[in-house]
């Protein structure tokens, strides 16, 4: 078993890490009634009444909250780092308290609230304090840095912008939304809610967050119904507002944010062209086949439809995404046409952040000899899910199975759903129905709580099933919504509440 | 018998983990599939052919004393189940079948199981199908399908299966239906092995005392290494085994710890230590 040689430095996404008052008390984490008070109290991570949260930790446990964010702890990846080196030290940053000098896995939580730049400062004193004593060359290439989904800007920032790139031997992204994602425009203009329900009072907190600006799509995302021509982002805003006067209000902070957001890309993808190639290698793991909010559609009526289709007008339609950030977007500018650094996986968005695959590659820089194997598709088949991290209760849960890569085919899939901590009694176990390219069936309205799906093809190829799981957090909208009916908040009057009362009906 | 420390069924189930070796099986069963990652065999078709690999081995049932009433047993190295006189219980079976999984990418649960009305216990093998044993700790695809311990049943997420064709995530396997009896008996087929281990698991008459997830927490550094031994040796002269200095060490440690437990035990074991 090797020990680390590099200084590995890990940052989390968005929601990632542990936010905490100047008293130590968590303003975010995962503790069961910490979550209650996000949900109930959202303004305590509002930027403006709470500005100077400090972060404290990465998240640990996995949980969902108020159907806006799916957390993934980062846990899985820790201890896989902790067993596969040898007596590896792990230390978690945080402001004033001395790193330790033989620190090897430096897990770096920032307040992700604030923007990718902000972050990525922060991200340089770290990494600067942690290597503390090493002078001169020994600094050269000593950090090797693994960042899940929006910590993969973070680094992309420090690394460019900042003139990290000296200090750094690769940098492994997990689901990053390079090229940003439409989900984060569905939020932003429509609202962070649990399908069709919307959270007013979240979507306000949101809005707030410069991150979130950093995370909306950087291409042409958006089809204008009435002009039959994509829209860029810089032009959603006006065309938006003209069509729905209710957003008047939010259009100027939309507006500038939004440009704000698209500085720092842009700053980003100036430096790294600046860099020499091959400086820094970027090694993109992303998931695909799961279907993925990919395609937003503006009506005449200026009603934004985002759906899961991949749009024709970009590149590798069908190859979907993780659940949350499409192909594409996981590949940085640079990559664009040079395949042989992509990593595709079978992961979802949040599985990603403890994938094995990055592991073997840590490996294999630590010396071993170990095949540093991958490729833009996984090896073996693998099933792509269509279903919601977080679901309204008392209604039908469709389910939706991909069989992946295109092409593959199974005998028969079979849904099995469990509720966690009670797995012995299997809430619904019954096959799905094939229809065309994918498998669909409908579980039955669920009561609240935390539930496991487990999926299993048969025969897919030869006598061998293929499985999937997910997890699946059932929220009742009418209590969701008797909190929502206590805050008010001029910035999100504009949220549909039609779309809100269509579902409390 | 074995060479190594005794194991105690009551007082320490999970510590049959340390008897579990990863390379044994690879080395004298030539059949046995490489551990396989990306494209090749699925998980279902590699355990059929650690199983095939076993059932050739001629591997016989060890009608013997196994242990004491205070739950004390002897669990033979894996080489020693697999080297002639090709003797093994319940137990050593299931071991060295688990090893043999983990040579060739499956990732194996050990199962202890004791009659609810009392009566002899019983150790078999799960293995899981959803994907391949990626080393210790297991792949990451896993640990949304560690079973669980419910209330009142043991829980397998994705399905227990009943046949090697039917539902679920994790394949039971009653390894020992592959040993001959004393009598030369017939070898089972995998599909008996396995509706042998569903009915079992399934049924009312039987319980499980411990699950030991050898997938997840197997870990070369805690493991016991033992091999076949063809000439009897005392205790003080036994050769250390062919392991690393850290798992001799453990090996030596975890042996004077079971001499100070067979005293306070009072000398009522009833297995010894001498080379099969």
């Amino acid at each position: 078993m090797q020990r680390l040689r590099h200084l590995v430095v890990v940052v989390p996404g968005i929601g990632g890490s542990v936010l905490s008052h100047a008293d130590g008390m968590p303003a975010w984490t995962t503790t069961r009634s910490r979550l209650a008070g996000a949900l109930v109290r959202p303004g305590e991570l509002d930027l403006g009444r709470a500005p100077d949260l400090e972060p404290t930790g990465l998240i640990r446990t996995f949980t969902a909250v108020g159907g806006l964010l799916h957390l993934q702890g980062y846990e899985g990846l820790e201890d896989s780092l902790r067993r596969a080196f040898r007596n590896p030290v792990v230390h978690s940053y945080q402001r004033g308290v001395p790193i330790p000098r033989n620190v090897d896995v430096l897990l770096f939580p920032y307040d992700f609230r604030r923007s990718v730049r902000t972050a990525a400062q922060s991200l340089a004193d770290a990494v600067s304090q942690a290597l503390g004593d090493i002078t001169g060359s020994a600094r050269r290439k000593r950090v090797i840095v693994i960042a899940h989904s929006m910590g993969g800007l973070v680094a992309r920032y420090w690394l460019g912008p900042l003139g990290g790139a000296p200090l750094c031997a690769v940098l492994l992204t997990l689901g990053t939304p390079h090229r940003g994602a439409p989900k984060a425009m569905d939020w932003l203009i429509n609202g962070a809610g649990v399908g069709r329900f919307r959270h007013p009072w979240v979507t306000g907190v949101l809005r707030g967050w410069p991150s979130v600006y950093e995370l909306l799509p950087q291409y042409p995302a958006v089809w204008d119904a009435a002009s039959g021509a994509e829209l860029e982002l810089v032009d959603v805003p006006a065309t938006v507002v003209a069509r729905r006067p209710r957003l008047g209000r939010y259009q100027e902070t939309f507006r500038s944010r939004a440009a704000e957001g698209r500085q720092t890309h842009e700053d980003i993808a100036t430096a790294w062209g600046a860099l020499p190639p091959g400086d820094v290698p970027v090694v993109p793991y992303f998931g695909r086949g799961h279907p993925t909010q990919n395609h937003l559609e503006l009506s005449p009526a200026g009603r934004l439809t985002i759906s899961k289709t991949d749009p024709d007008w970009r590149g590798n339609v069908g190859w979907r995404g993780d659940g949350t950030v499409p192909v594409l977007s996981a590949i940085p500018r640079e990559l664009g046409e040079d395949r042989s650094l992509w990593r595709g996986l079978a992961d979802r968005h949040g599985d990603l952040a403890s994938t094995a695959a990055v592991v073997d590659l840590l490996v294999s820089f630590a010396g071993d000899a170990m095949p540093t194997r991958g490729s833009e598709c996984p090896e073996r088949p693998w099933l792509g899910l269509d279903i919601e991290d977080v679901v309204s209760s008392g209604e039908p849960v469709p389910v939706g199975v991909v069989m992946q890569p295109f092409g593959c085919d199974a005998e028969a899939v079979h849904a099995t759903l469990t509720k966690v901590g009670n797995a012995a009694v299997p809430t619904y176990q019954e096959p799905l129905v094939c229809g065309g390219d994918e498998w669909r069936g409908r579980l039955p309205a669920l009561a609240v709580g935390r539930y496991r799906l487990v999926l299993e093809a048969q025969r897919v190829s030869g006598p061998e099933s293929v499985f999937a799981t997910a997890d699946l957090v059932v929220l009742d909208p009418d209590s969701e919504a008797e909190a929502a009916a206590g805050v008010a908040d001029a910035d999100v009057a504009d949220i549909d509440v039609e779309e809100q009362a269509g579902v409390r009906a | 018998m074995t060479g190594l420390p005794l194991w105690n069924r009551s007082q320490d189930p999970r510590g049959l983990l340390r008897y579990v070796q990863v390379g044994a099986a690879a080395s004298m069963l030539p059949s046995l599939p490489a551990r396989a990652e990306g494209r090749g065999d699925g998980a279902l078709a590699r355990t059929i052919a650690v199983f095939d690999a076993f059932a050739t081995a001629g591997i016989r049932y060890a009608d013997e004393p196994v242990g004491s009433g205070d739950g004390w047993q002897a669990i033979r190295p894996s080489p020693a189940v697999l080297a002639p006189p090709r003797l093994a219980t319940c137990v050593d079976l299931a071991v060295a079948f688990a090893g043999a999984c983990l040579d060739a990418g499956v990732h194996p649960l050990l199962i202890l199981l004791e009659p609810v009305a009392g009566g002899p216990a019983h150790a078999l093998v799960v293995a899981w199908l959803g994907g391949s044993w990626t080393g210790t700790g297991g792949s990451a695809a896993y640990r949304r399908f560690a079973p669980e311990d419910g209330c009142d049943a043991f829980a397998w997420p994705g399905g227990l299966r009943s046949t090697v064709d039917g539902l679920g995530a994790y394949l039971p396997i009653d390894i020992i239906t592959l040993a001959a009896d004393g009598a030369g008996g017939a070898l089972t087929s995998f599909a008996d092995a396995v509706a042998s281990g569903a009915r079992l698991l399934g049924s009312g008459a039987w319980r499980i005392t411990a699950v030991v997830d050898v997938g997840v927490d197997y870990d070369p550094r805690g493991a016991l290494s033992g091999e076949h031994r063809r000439f009897p040796e005392s205790r003080r002269t036994r050769r250390w085994s062919q392991g690393s200095v850290a798992s001799n060490a453990i090996c030596l440690k975890a042996t004077c710890r079971t001499w100070r437990q067979q005293t306070q035990q009072a000398r009522s074991l009833l297995v010894t230590c001498s080379p099969s």
